[in-house]
């Protein structure tokens, strides 16, 4: 099979395989990796640390060492998982300062949301409304809400694997992710939130 | 089945639910069509977290093609690994150049066909609604930012022997990979053929007119209409516009920022003229607008909002211009303020 095939053969392949070809040593498969998760990962990294070249530092340690040692790394079926988790104990690691206990390591988060929170919203009951009273609220969530959310929403990881990426149990996960549901959700029903204030307040009198 | 007992917060953990809102496919879509018109009383709830859902935006920390090469070189400094991996380079006589070039023409030129006349279903189609922008990621690893009301389709599988071509549809941005065979890359809007190896650029194909904004790397158009072929060869900072109904081509240097500051969910106006800005608010967010004075559709605007506050926008102009605009549902009418009390 001539080297032009089996780089079309190579988008046909799930993740398992993918990672299982990559692992015998195939170098297309380890470059086709790198191709399709890079900016993923940088996407990613750049969420936990403004320093662009630490993130880019991080993900070429990463890479360098899934060639090093591809014979002794596990399987997955999920590479862009297997891929955060990784990058994000990197830079965990590169952030971590002398006698500081692993588990009271957080990131330097840095999530941006992509609206402001400045415009008048009361008056403006459209769609468009909707969507900035929703993107601000976004923007005030605690940041591992946001990362959590990021986790699932951007890249459809499942509870399992948002908790060994945070390295948190699954019940600090469903607890992050619907507190931050139930913040969006509230979000967008100003008018009936205070009308049932209106509704509890008047009924303590 | 599961879901006729779901309330809002289920469907907004469900991973099935949440890969078909942000990854839509035809089985999926065939199947939530189904089940909404089976369960209509549903509908308000699945809407609502679809709403949620696709609102949950976050803004993009991207690499640029010159830093994913530098990473991957870095990597192999010291290795014989190549992110493109080529046959060793052997002599080609020119005849075998020429029959390989005309080859690959009559083969593009059959593909093409296929796909203009029989709606080939190899084809991988993408997107966007009203409103909504899309990040991808091409077979050979170059990244298209797809604008509002777009759409971006290639051939399933790419190989290194043919160009690597898209069909274009509305607005994108590209960031191609340079293959290291030196291996074009195409884009299709229209008549028009936007050809480079690797390098950033905007496309915007509307309304039978192709504006390209070139970043970086070198670009060559072609206009393939009216039995003619023009060709335009564009620099770094150079805009090139191409009408439908208009012969040859106006080419000027531009501020790239005001032309690609959409995919950082900005919009940037710098000297537009109102009408321009109506066409903006039509192409990419599907209202309808009126401009009752045509005094005012010549009026330039500067200014710059997120590109989600089209109400901040409108009352920007409104301040400016001294102008009534009415909202109502999709249609915006803009009249001047009349001088009389």
């Amino acid at each position: 099979m001539n080297k032009q095939d089996k780089r079309t053969k190579l988008q046909f392949l799930n993740d398992t395989q993918l990672w299982r070809t990559f692992k015998s040593g195939d170098q297309q498969a380890y470059a086709y990796i790198y191709q399709k998760h890079v900016r993923l990962l940088f996407n990613y990294g750049s969420k936990l640390s403004k320093d662009r070249d630490l993130v880019k530092d991080c993900i070429q340690d990463l890479f360098y060492y899934l060639w090093d040692r591809r014979e002794h790394l596990g399987e997955t079926d999920h590479i862009s998982y297997y891929l955060f988790k990784s990058l994000r104990r990197s830079l965990i690691g590169k952030l971590r300062k002398e006698n500081t206990p692993d588990n009271e390591i957080s990131p330097d988060y840095n999530f941006k949301t992509v609206s402001s929170c400045e415009v008048d919203f009361i008056k403006n009951q459209s769609l468009e409304g909707n969507h900035q009273r929703l993107a601000c609220a976004l923007s005030k969530l605690p940041e591992r809400q946001k990362e959590a959310i990021f986790l699932k929403y951007y890249h459809n990881l499942s509870f399992e694997e948002i908790a060994s990426v945070m390295s948190i149990n699954k019940r600090s996960v469903y607890k992050l992710i619907y507190k931050a549901i139930e913040a969006l959700q509230k979000s967008l029903q100003p008018v009936l939130l205070s009308f049932f204030l209106l509704v509890f307040f008047i009924f303590i009198f | 089945m599961k879901y006729e007992e779901y309330a809002l917060a289920d469907f907004l953990l469900d991973d099935d639910f949440i890969r078909w809102v942000k990854n839509p496919d035809a089985h999926s879509n065939l199947f939530w069509e189904i089940w909404i018109a089976q369960h209509p009383d549903k509908k308000p709830v699945v809407e609502e977290a679809r709403f949620i859902i696709s609102s949950i935006q976050f803004e993009v920390d991207r690499l640029s093609v010159r830093e994913v090469t530098e990473i991957w070189q870095n990597l192999h400094a010291e290795r014989n690994i190549s992110l493109h991996s080529h046959p060793e380079k052997r002599k080609v006589f020119p005849w075998q150049k020429m029959a390989a070039i005309l080859g690959g023409l009559i083969f593009l030129a059959a593909f093409y066909f296929l796909i203009a006349e029989t709606g080939i279903t190899n084809m991988q189609q993408y997107g966007t609604a009203y409103g909504q922008t899309k990040t991808i990621l091409l077979p050979d690893g170059s990244e298209v930012i797809l604008n509002a009301n777009s759409e971006l389709k290639h051939a399933n599988s790419w190989s290194s022997d043919s160009a690597r071509q898209v069909w274009l549809q509305g607005e994108a941005f590209f960031s191609v990979t340079h293959q290291e065979n030196d291996q074009k890359f195409i884009v299709h809007s229209g008549n028009i053929a936007i050809e480079v190896l690797g390098t950033e650029f905007n496309v915007n194909h509307r309304r039978a007119k192709t504006q390209v904004v070139l970043n970086s790397g070198k670009v060559r158009l072609q206009n393939r209409d009216k039995h003619t072929t023009e060709e335009v060869i564009m620099s770094p900072g150079e805009l090139v516009e191409i009408e439908r109904d208009r012969n040859g081509h106006i080419k000027k240097v531009v501020d790239t920022e005001v032309f690609t500051s959409w995919k950082e969910n900005k919009l940037v106006f710098d000297g537009t003229p109102v009408a321009e800005i109506a066409q903006l608010l039509e192409d990419n967010y599907g209202y309808k607008v009126i401009i009752q004075d045509s005094v005012l559709a010549g009026r330039q605007f500067k200014g710059m909002v997120p590109a989600d506050e089209i109400e901040n926008l409108l009352g920007q102009i409104a301040k400016v211009f001294n102008v009534d605009i009415d909202r109502k549902d999709k249609q915006i009418t803009m009249k001047l303020k009349s001088k009389n009390p």
